[in-house]
């Protein structure tokens, strides 16, 4: 380990025998004339000469994005020491052993395009306990050993922290209105969305409540808590106005609403929970009405503060641009739409955000894309397409992310986890480059044999997102002869990595996600016809699959999640009339 | 607080090592250096120099410098440099 000394503990001046490794940007730098004067925020300088290896940020200079430094030793150990961290956990760190290390002379100075990189990272909630509890496990049991996995021999801080991501926009997003029925439903029901059956009440659902978004007297106090708001927090740049979400309440259909929609919107469906059963009816899109909403409070908000942002959402039945509103200069659009199980889908995406990016003054992207295949971990694999669609988001107008979220199934989904962070702390990257250094990096001689293992998955997310209707994905397409395929290109690799025990754990990896895509796809296959499933058929196989989940969970947790899977899945087995085994 | 589109954004990558400008060049002589007898001098007398050595034959040989006051930042990074290195 090198030592490591305080400025003021050292004299003279770097040698060839002492040079000198300076790390953030203190005296000493200044002196030798390294600075990250003219970086923006999270930007790093990178550089070696006259003895001097030089690694700094911009950090509390630029409070928004205050680790600079920590990026620009992570990025010096990937660039020119060949540290890679593919997943978390130790399997996933290559580290390369060398006797002597030179660096030649070298600089970088670079500020990331994006103010913010975030993926969020999911932990332990009540969805996952769903699963703990169906899985036989405990909350304490599932923390010690995602704590035990995540270790590292090398500290690396956590995964995320590795990749760069950080930085914020400093502005509150999300569903803003989740206390308001509580705050102002008894003594304002009027201000609530009028439901087909003529009520205004939303007590079924009060977090999730539906606004009358015409009226002015909402709009009023809206404006009033957001200004209250910012005054309690002078520091953010800006809060939302982003509506509720989900939820079994409509959108308003008084007609004082009803006009502000655009007639020429795009079709959008609707629902109507308030019958005896569910209706969805068509209707065009509701971000017109939603424009005018929003609006409304912006103009009332930057009367007392004009500097201030009101983020809002382009989601949902507002997620087509508004066709006849033109946006308050303080709104910032929040982008959720885009992703890779239909490719019609991807490409109206594609073309919302152009156009959203042109009526918004700012916008970034809240995406979704990651939750494809969250409930089954399937090793869905899009990087290719990401790859194209991110660079041009950047491109036009992409002021950060927030993705929402990484749901920790490294084994059959990490690929795109490790492309989606790369890219986000530089979108210019190649994705094929990226691809194929993290094949090569991770698993050597088997490197060409890993990557036509990950294109052939990407092939197959390829051919299911361009069929219609669209299939499901574990039932069209991982058939056995698909995972056979993918199995010989496994055993390939196998035989090429010449028996090195750090490759050889990587393709264990890799093959656990391959053995759980197999049992899945087939347990799947048992709901096309669940009345002709026999007992003695399904109960074989989903004790199997209890089994593999239950293994997963206390030996690699991060190669699947399988508490959030079961979550999410483990009630459809009842269809089969199976109990898992207590 | 600033503007998050009113920040610099600028990224650069520079190398310090010579590199050919892709034009053919005259010395004093007048005779024309081509870009092939560039490259060939450039890889024959690299202007990249090793300059720091950080570990020489498994031993420690750079000395990590920080701050006095370091930020939090740099704190980790200290870290996982060492721990790396």
């Amino acid at each position: 380990m090198l030592p490591s000394r305080k400025e003021s503990e050292v004299s003279g001046n770097p040698t060839p025998d002492r040079p000198w490794v300076l790390i953030g940007e203190g005296v000493v730098a200044k002196q030798l004339g390294f600075t990250t004067e003219g970086l923006g925020a999270g930007g790093i300088l990178s550089q070696a000469r006259d003895h001097v290896l030089a690694l700094m940020g911009t950090d509390s200079r630029t409070p928004t994005d205050p680790n600079g430094t920590r990026y620009a030793v992570t990025r010096f150990l990937e660039d020119r020491l060949g540290v890679r961290y593919l997943w978390p956990g130790e399997s996933g760190k290559v580290v390369p052993r060398r006797a002597t290390i030179d660096v030649a002379d070298f600089e970088i100075r670079f500020t990331p395009r994006l103010a913010q990189r975030h993926i969020r990272s999911l932990g332990y909630h009540d969805r996952l306990q769903i699963g703990l509890d169906r899985l036989g496990f405990t909350r304490q049991e599932y923390e010690a050993h995602v704590a035990e996995a995540s270790k590292t021999e090398a500290a690396s801080g956590d995964w995320f922290q590795w990749h760069r991501l950080g930085g914020t926009l400093n502005m509150k997003g999300g569903h803003a209105f989740t206390q308001l029925w509580a705050k102002y439903g008894k003594e304002h029901p009027a201000w609530f969305a009028l439901q087909p059956n003529g009520s205004r009440d939303q007590s079924a659902n009060p977090d999730r409540a539906r606004l009358c978004k015409s009226n002015p007297e909402l709009i009023a106090a809206i404006a009033r808590d957001k200004i209250e708001e910012l005054n309690r927090d002078p520091g953010l740049l800006g809060v939302s106005v982003g509506p509720n979400d989900g939820g079994r309440s409509s959108f308003c259909i008084c007609p004082r609403c009803e006009a502000l929609d655009d007639p020429r919107g795009r079709e959008v469906k609707l629902w109507d929970f308030t019958g005896k059963v569910r209706r969805d009816f068509a209707h065009v899109a509701l971000t017109d009405r939603m424009v005018f909403f929003w609006n409304g409070i912006a103009e009332q908000v930057t009367k007392a503060h004009p500097d201030k942002y009101l983020v809002v959402d382009a989601y949902s039945a507002y997620e087509a641009p508004p066709v006849s509103r033109a946006l308050h200069p303080n709104l910032v659009v929040r982008f959720a739409a885009l992703g890779y199980h239909d490719e019609a889908y991807r490409q109206q995406s594609l073309h919302d955000w152009d156009d959203w990016s042109r009526a918004a003054s700012r916008i970034f992207f809240r995406s979704n894309l990651m939750l494809i295949g969250r409930r089954t971990g399937l090793p869905l694999v899009y990087v290719h397409k990401f790859g194209q669609d991110f660079r041009h988001l950047a491109d036009h107008g992409m002021l950060g992310t927030d993705f929402d979220a990484c749901c920790h199934h490294w084994a059959t989904q990490g690929l795109n986890t490790y492309v989606i962070a790369r890219l986000n702390w530089d979108p210019d990257q190649d994705v094929d480059a990226l691809i194929d250094d993290y094949c090569r990096s991770g698993f050597g001689p088997a490197a060409d044999s890993v990557c036509r293992y990950f294109t052939r998955l990407e092939a197959l997310l390829d051919a299911s997102a361009r069929q219609k209707p669209q299939p499901t994905p574990a039932l069209a397409v991982f058939g056995t002869e698909v995972v056979n395929d993918l199995r010989r290109l496994v055993e390939q690799a196998r035989a090429e990595s010449g028996g090195d025990e750090a490759i050889g754990r990587r393709l264990d990896f890799l093959e656990l996600g391959l053995n759980w895509t197999d049992l899945e796809a087939q347990a799947h296959a048992l709901l096309a016809s669940p009345a002709k499933v026999a007992p003695d058929v399904a109960k074989p196989l989903l004790d199997r699959r209890h089994a593999l989940m239950r293994e997963i969970f206390q030996k690699a947790p991060f190669a699947l999640n399988v508490a959030y899977i079961s979550w999410g899945e483990d009630a459809l087995w009842n269809r089969l009339g199976y109990q898992p085994p207590r | 607080m600033s503007d998050p589109r009113g920040r610099p954004s600028a990224s650069s990558h520079r190398n310090t090592g010579c590199c050919c400008d892709g034009v053919d060049r005259q010395d004093a002589s007048g005779r024309r250096i081509t870009r092939l007898t560039l490259l060939c001098l450039t890889l024959l007398f690299p202007v990249s120099v090793r300059a720091v050595t950080l570990v020489a034959d498994g031993k420690p040989r750079a000395i990590l410098v920080v701050p006095d006051r370091p930020t939090t930042s740099t704190g980790q990074a200290v870290r996982i440099f060492q721990e790396h290195v």
